[in-house]
């Protein structure tokens, strides 16, 4: 079985991307959910992947790159949530789910005015883990680097800027700098992520690592780390699981980060019980 | 004057057409110990958030010459959040070593006395959602004192701490303001105590309706602050006739 497994790996190059893009997403996106839960912004990651789907729009009506379309508009969605959360005091959820509905309508007005083909935009949406490209790898790999840098250099601000906003600011912490990066690097980890993973798996990976990382962990950093083995960890069960059982992968994923979840309240409880 | 750590002038702030503080002006000087009574809503919160630099579109001037600790009124507790009590603490020697540097090994060193300076420092490596209230002001007083501030900035700090508590919570004020010749702002609703261990009180209420010497005010001054608060006249009256034979 596992022999199998390996063996295909080693003789086919759309299973070992297929591995190679499951870690990296589950770890770009895993290094994220640790701030987006403390900071309750677990709507973010459907915020960002519906953003783009007016950038795409966009992109078809000009005719230009969507996919660099896609990465603009998640930057500007993302400046846009900081923006309005910094001046006007509004929750980051309330922002996202204003601006959710507001660039998907404004998506559809634009696929209106396209002539002839439109492809199928939503399709994008659902990612196919299967369909990998080396130059897919090659950019999450680059983008994995530059989160985990970011975290190991910002890791005091971050912590500061999760639990207190007010007094970190107050002690000089740079908020704006780091609000405005943490948003960004999500919305941009959300867009490179969900032509692979599709839109399901990367809010999955966004939010339930963290959430179950949380009940056990004791420090931020502890959080992070647990995180990112949780996600790490189901993406590769899931991808071997899927291969056994001829099932997606994406939603076989999304299961074994629920399973982690359940066995780890699990455990704790038990432990519980027993001191 | 060289001696004055903070001056504010003619202060008002509004919020549509009401106010919520009116022509404040006062200086506070360096080794004064002023207390801030008022009743709730007098704007005491406000005043402080005008000096701490987290209120905007007030008119007035306000002049701080040098650091500020600052402890606030209600934090959100976050009681699920994995942060340890000593990196709490921390935060408040974060704007000393800035981003890109790291603490060292000497800033630890510091949390830790300033934890035992408070009391907490068997507590050092706990999840800090999970003190008591106590426990969490006296954590939250460690951080204000941290940066070694030349001001420090308290509202309600004694909130949740037992009497034995405060009683020490003020003497370590007192020697704090003695030895490194900081000025203290106040604000609490211990009216008793403010009078025992301030040297000078600020009545507000709206407005500044009085600030002299502890020992100086008089029950005029204060019923005008208070006017018909009942709460002061039930708690703090027997209080502050005792103290001046009125
Ligand atoms: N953001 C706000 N919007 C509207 N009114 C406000 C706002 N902040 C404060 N106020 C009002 O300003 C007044 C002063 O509030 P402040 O918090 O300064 O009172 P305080 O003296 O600190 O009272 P307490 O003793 O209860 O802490 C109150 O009437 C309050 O309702
Ligand atoms: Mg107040």
């Amino acid at each position: 079985m596992i022999q199998n497994f390996l063996s295909d790996i080693i003789s086919y190059s759309f299973l070992r991307n297929a591995i190679l893009a499951a870690v990296l997403v589950s770890a770009l996106t895993g290094i994220f959910s640790s701030v987006v839960v403390l900071r309750k912004i677990e709507f973010i990651g459907d915020g960002a992947a519906h953003a783009t789907f007016g950038g795409i729009a966009f992109g078809l009506l000009l005719g230009t790159d969507y996919i660099l379309m896609a990465a603009i508009t998640a930057v500007v969605f993302a400046v846009a949530v900081s923006y309005f959360t910094r001046k006007n005091k509004l929750s980051e959820s309330s922002v996202i789910g204003m601006l959710l509905p507001l660039s998907m309508s404004l998506g559809v007005i634009a696929l209106s005015f396209v002539r002839g083909y439109t492809p199928d935009v939503m399709g994008l949406f659902f990612g196919n883990i299967l369909m990998v490209t080396s130059d897919d790898v090659w950019m999450l790999l680059i983008a994995n680097v530059i989160a985990w840098v970011f975290f190991a250099v910002f890791y005091r601000e971050l912590l500061y800027y999760s639990y207190d906003e007010g007094m970190a600011k107050h002690y000089g912490v740079p908020i704006g700098f780091i609000h405005y990066a943490v948003l960004i690097g999500i919305s941009l980890s959300v867009v490179s992520s969900v032509k692979i993973a599709g839109i399901i798996l990367v809010t999955a990976f966004l939010v339930i690592p963290a959430v179950t990382s949380k009940t056990i962990a004791r420090s931020f950093r502890g959080m992070i780390l647990i995180s990112l083995g949780m996600a790490v960890v189901a993406s590769v069960m899931g991808i071997f699981v899927s291969y056994l059982l001829d099932m997606p992968p994406g939603p076989v994923i999304v299961v074994m980060l629920f399973m982690e979840f359940l066995i780890t309240i699990s455990l704790k409880a038990l432990i519980r019980v027993r001191f | 004057m060289e001696s004055e750590i903070l001056c504010v002038e003619n202060l008002s702030y509004r919020i549509g057409s009401h106010w919520i503080l009116r022509d404040v002006s006062f200086n506070i000087s360096r080794r004064e110990f002023v207390g801030i009574i008022g009743p709730n809503g007098a704007g005491k919160t406000t005043l402080i958030k005008a000096i701490v630099g987290d209120l905007e579109d007030y008119s007035g001037k306000i002049v701080v010459s040098g650091k500020i600790g600052y402890l606030s009124q209600n934090p959100d507790r976050k009681r699920d959040f994995p942060i340890k009590v000593k990196e709490v603490a921390a935060m408040g020697l974060y704007g000393d070593r800035g981003i890109l540097r790291p603490f060292r090994k000497s800033d630890w060193i510091r949390v830790d006395d300033l934890l035992r300076t408070v009391g907490i420092l068997d507590l050092r490596d706990r999840k800090a959602g999970t003190l008591s209230g106590g426990e969490y002001q006296r954590l939250m007083l460690a951080r204000a004192l941290a940066s070694d501030p030349e001001l420090l900035i308290l509202d309600e700090p004694e909130a949740g701490v037992d009497e034995m508590g405060k009683a020490s919570f003020y003497r370590l004020l007192e020697s704090l303001k003695n030895e490194k010749s900081i000025g203290i702002l106040m604000v609490s609703h211990d009216i008793g105590m403010v009078f025992d261990a301030c040297d000078t009180v600020m009545c507000i209420n709206k407005t500044l309706h009085c600030h002299t010497d502890a020992d100086k005010i008089t029950a005029k001054e204060l019923q005008s602050a208070f006017s018909s608060d009942l709460d002061f006249f039930i708690r703090s009256r027997d209080h502050f006739e005792r103290e001046h034979h009125l």
